[in-house]
């Protein structure tokens, strides 16, 4: 019934009512976090290529290697900031009905967040990427929007789940 | 009576409608007597233009009634303020959901 609905508003143009909030809402999107979450995996292959320094006691080495980590450290927030921001603004109690493991998965990315800031590993990293496209698809679930898995088409070109356009 | 549908746009009145439900109404001329607090509406907002509220609190002598969302994020009761009976375009009758979250969804609006 409600896609036959949508094909009349597609033809109609219904009135739009607005359940309007105080605040600019609805703008939602896991993107963000997910490329974080790949940006924390690039950290760490870059930081893997450090490994043989030929001198990493020169100035020049060790500012790069400062800068990785520190980007690698605020890459790995954000996905926890973001995650958060859908967690709580977005999601609704009969989401967590529908999906009853969404609260864990979200509790598994705080956890793999907070992993990656402390340690580098690869391995953990690319569980965080997995973690948060897990949650992406079933995001784009609630929002009735189909997704497609796609390689990221940058390094370190690990597979995303994307919205279907 | 006159059914109109309409588009939800906007999250403050879930979980009972969500953005990108579609609301059916009825439409012009809405019966004092169906003015009841709990009941779902679509009214005419100056400061915010058409929304779909819930009937918060009622006055049938002054035919004015104060209108409130369903979450925190809703603009609050007092910024929407006291509302005539007469810019209420429709009491919704049916929510057809995006995404199928209960049988009839405003069957538990008082």
């Amino acid at each position: 019934m409600y896609k036959l609905i949508q094909k009349l508003d597609g033809m109609m143009d219904f009135t739009e009512v607005s359940a309007h909030c105080d605040m600019p809402c609805g703008i939602y999107d896991p993107i963000t976090a997910q490329i974080s979450a790949l940006t924390v995996v690039r950290m760490v292959d870059m930081l893997e290529t450090h490994r043989d320094d030929k001198d990493p006691k020169s100035l020049q080495d060790r500012n790069s290697v400062a800068r990785i980590i520190a980007i690698k450290e605020i890459h790995a927030e954000k996905v926890k900031h973001e995650i958060r921001i859908i967690w709580g603004d977005f999601l609704k109690q009969p989401h967590f009905e529908k999906y009853p493991q969404l609260n864990t998965i979200v509790h598994d990315i705080m956890l793999l967040g907070s992993e990656n800031k402390q340690h580098v590993n690869r391995e953990s990293a690319v569980k965080l990427v997995d973690k948060v496209n897990e949650f992406a698809e079933i995001f784009w679930a609630i929002k009735g929007e189909k997704t497609v898995k796609a390689e990221a088409p940058y390094p370190p070109k690990l597979e995303l789940v994307y919205r279907k356009v | 009576m006159i059914l109109k549908l309409v588009k939800v746009k906007g999250d403050s009145m879930s979980p009972l409608f969500l953005h990108g439900d579609y609301l059916l109404l009825t439409y012009f001329p809405t019966p004092t007597f169906w003015m009841k607090k709990g009941r779902c509406i679509v009214f005419y907002s100056e400061r915010y233009g058409l929304l779909v509220k819930r009937i918060a609190k009622i006055d049938k002598n002054k035919k004015v009634f104060w209108a409130e969302g369903m979450n925190a994020y809703s603009v609050t009761t007092e910024q929407m303020g006291e509302n005539s009976f007469s810019t209420v375009k429709g009491t919704v009758l049916w929510c057809f959901q995006q995404n199928k979250r209960r049988k009839n969804p405003i069957e538990k609006q008082g």
